[in-house]
């Protein structure tokens, strides 16, 4: 197996670090659950 | 087909081929043949891995399931996401930094060569299978749309993938798959605006999603759990997240997308991307399907949508008291849909509740009347669980051909399109279903009939059994929707690297069918 530190890791274009992209990520899934399960019991 | 038909149809074919060849320019090594020379931007590679994820049975299938079943078909969605988080943090950076060119290359240098052929060979079989029906299901429509045997049409865009697969290599496919998402995204717009464009002038758009909600096609979220209950929020955070990561992870359809990218993070982001718009663009097909629903409570469907069992069937003695017990319950669903529209509107809220329970009753005698038919085939030697959710989103105005006309006029219909549908037919509720009934007379004057759609049921019909399994399982659907281009550059791929191999000195040379040991 090759040095797998060999390709640098760059950082994301926003937010500064890829784990805050994570989070960002995982927030957003939450508000877009949340905002389908509010436009279900809107219409149900 | 009309002239303005086969200049759109030919330039697009041109353009998706000529553009794909164009961005590929200077493929010949290896490296830039399968890899793109890892220089793609993260745009063209999420579109690309989105085209691969989608197909033109995703856009039809889930249509018809929202009509069926509402739009909690979203749900199997929620674990993308979480899986794209954990791809891009852990996956990704390994494949990069080992340099493979195929996401089995990796099993080779973790473990050894018996694992990554039988790795290979299985995703080759399975995928190879796939690739056959991908390039079947647009084949049928260029043989229905140009009169063209099914075979000629089959070569025709078997020979189109190959060419431009063959000399592009990846770039080819990326930039063709970028093109086709942009022309999907477009006429998923289109089909939106037109399903409401076509309701009655008397229900508004407001009142047309009321109306979805009311019949229960707006659960997008359900939270009840049930072994038995393929989507709800449960099983797609759960199931679906192990169903993408095994998809987004370990399939060379997908992983050679992202390895294309010019860098780690062009990959994570093209990823990413994938993450954020996946699932509001299932949310907006399914919402598409929840407006055909509602669209039908106007205009009557058929009772079955899948039109070669229809037919079948309509010769059977059974069938006639059924068809007027469903011309019965269709008509009393209309004018129960109007009433809960206007006690909507007037605020009434006593009988709106009392107009919503109407409403219910009314879709369950649709329901069952829908049911009985689809026993009928069953027991009459049809298909065995019976079910033409598939057909939903495309039938319409073809059986509304075969009802008002011969089967030798049936080519008539062909290229008569939904916007010949004047607003003039329907001119609100005091109509009296004019439309409808003008379409339904054998005897009656036919109006231009809508149809975009006539393609529906000859394209659908002859890909029944396989299409509808495929259709039917939530992730299958996608994953069987891989475009045949790509399947094609990967059997090429795979003589080259997973049965060939090349050798790690000629990774940057020319592409020589005898590279390797």
């Amino acid at each position: 197996m090759p040095d797998l530190r060999e390709v640098p890791d760059e950082p994301p274009p926003f937010l500064g670090t890829w784990r805050r992209v994570y989070v960002g990520v995982l927030i957003y899934l939450v508000v877009i659950i949340s905002a389908f399960y509010l436009f279900t019991r809107a219409y149900r | 087909m009309r002239p303005a038909d086969w200049i759109v149809l030919i330039a697009s074919l041109v353009s998706i081929v000529a553009y794909g060849l164009y961005r590929s320019r200077g493929s010949n090594t290896v490296d830039r043949y399968l890899l793109a020379g890892r220089s793609m931007p993260w745009y063209a590679m999420a579109l690309s891995i989105m085209a691969t994820q989608a197909s033109a049975i995703t856009f039809i299938s889930t249509t018809g399931q929202s009509y069926v079943d509402g739009m909690r078909f979203v749900q199997a969605y929620f674990g993308l996401p979480l899986a794209m988080v954990v791809i891009c943090a852990t996956v990704v950076p390994v494949f990069h930094r080992t340099k493979v060119y195929t996401a089995y290359e990796y099993l080779e240098k973790r473990f050894d060569g018996k694992t990554r052929t039988l790795a290979s060979v299985i995703f080759l079989c399975q995928r190879g299978l796939s690739a056959g029906l991908t390039i079947y299901a647009p084949a049928i429509v260029l043989s229905i749309i140009l009169g063209w045997p099914e075979r000629v049409t089959t070569l025709m865009m078997g020979a189109t993938v190959v060419t431009y697969t063959v000399i592009g290599g990846i770039k080819a496919v990326t930039w063709s798959d970028v093109q086709q998402m942009c022309i999907i995204f477009l006429g998923l717009v289109v089909a939106l605006v037109t399903c409401i464009a076509l309701l009655p002038s008397s229900v508004s758009f407001g009142d047309a999603v009321y109306l979805a909600g009311a019949a229960g096609r707006l659960n997008a979220v359900t939270t009840d759990f049930s072994w038995n209950d393929r989507f709800n929020i449960w099983s797609g955070l759960l199931g679906s997240t192990f169903l993408f990561l095994s998809y987004f992870g370990c399939d060379q359809s997908q992983v050679q997308r992202y390895l294309t990218g010019r860098s780690i993070a062009q990959s994570r982001l093209s990823l990413l991307f994938n993450a954020v718009a996946k699932i509001p663009m299932q949310f907006f097909i399914l919402f598409i399907g929840a407006m055909v629903f509602v669209f039908y409570l106007f205009i009557q469907p058929p009772v079955l949508f899948q039109h070669a069992e229809l037919s079948r069937i309509q010769a059977m003695a059974d069938f006639q008291p059924m068809q007027a017990q469903y011309n019965q319950a269709f008509e009393h669903r209309r004018q129960v849909a109007l009433a809960l529209a206007e006690a909507h509107h007037a605020g009434d809220s006593e009988a709106e509740s009392r107009r919503v329970s109407e409403y219910r009753s009314a879709q369950q005698e649709i329901d069952d009347a829908r049911a009985r038919a689809s026993r009928l085939v069953e027991a009459t030697g049809g298909e065995k669980d019976f079910s033409d959710t598939n057909y939903i989103f495309l039938v319409r105005d073809a059986l509304s051909a075969h009802r008002n006309c011969g089967a030798g006029n049936r080519g008539h219909f062909r290229g008569h399109h939904v916007g010949q549908l004047g607003g003039d037919q329907f001119a609100g509720d005091g109509d009296g279903g004019g439309f409808v009934q003008a379409l339904c007379s054998p005897g009656g004057r036919r109006p231009p009939l809508p149809a975009g759609l006539s393609l529906g049921h000859a394209v659908l019909g002859r890909l029944r059994g396989g299409v509808r399994r495929m259709g039917q399982e939530a992730g299958v659907i996608d994953r069987g929707g891989e475009r045949g281009g790509l399947a094609l550059l990967r059997l090429a791929a795979g003589l080259l690297r997973a049965g060939v191999r090349v050798s790690a000195g000629s990774r940057d040379g020319h592409v020589y069918r005898h590279a390797g040991r």
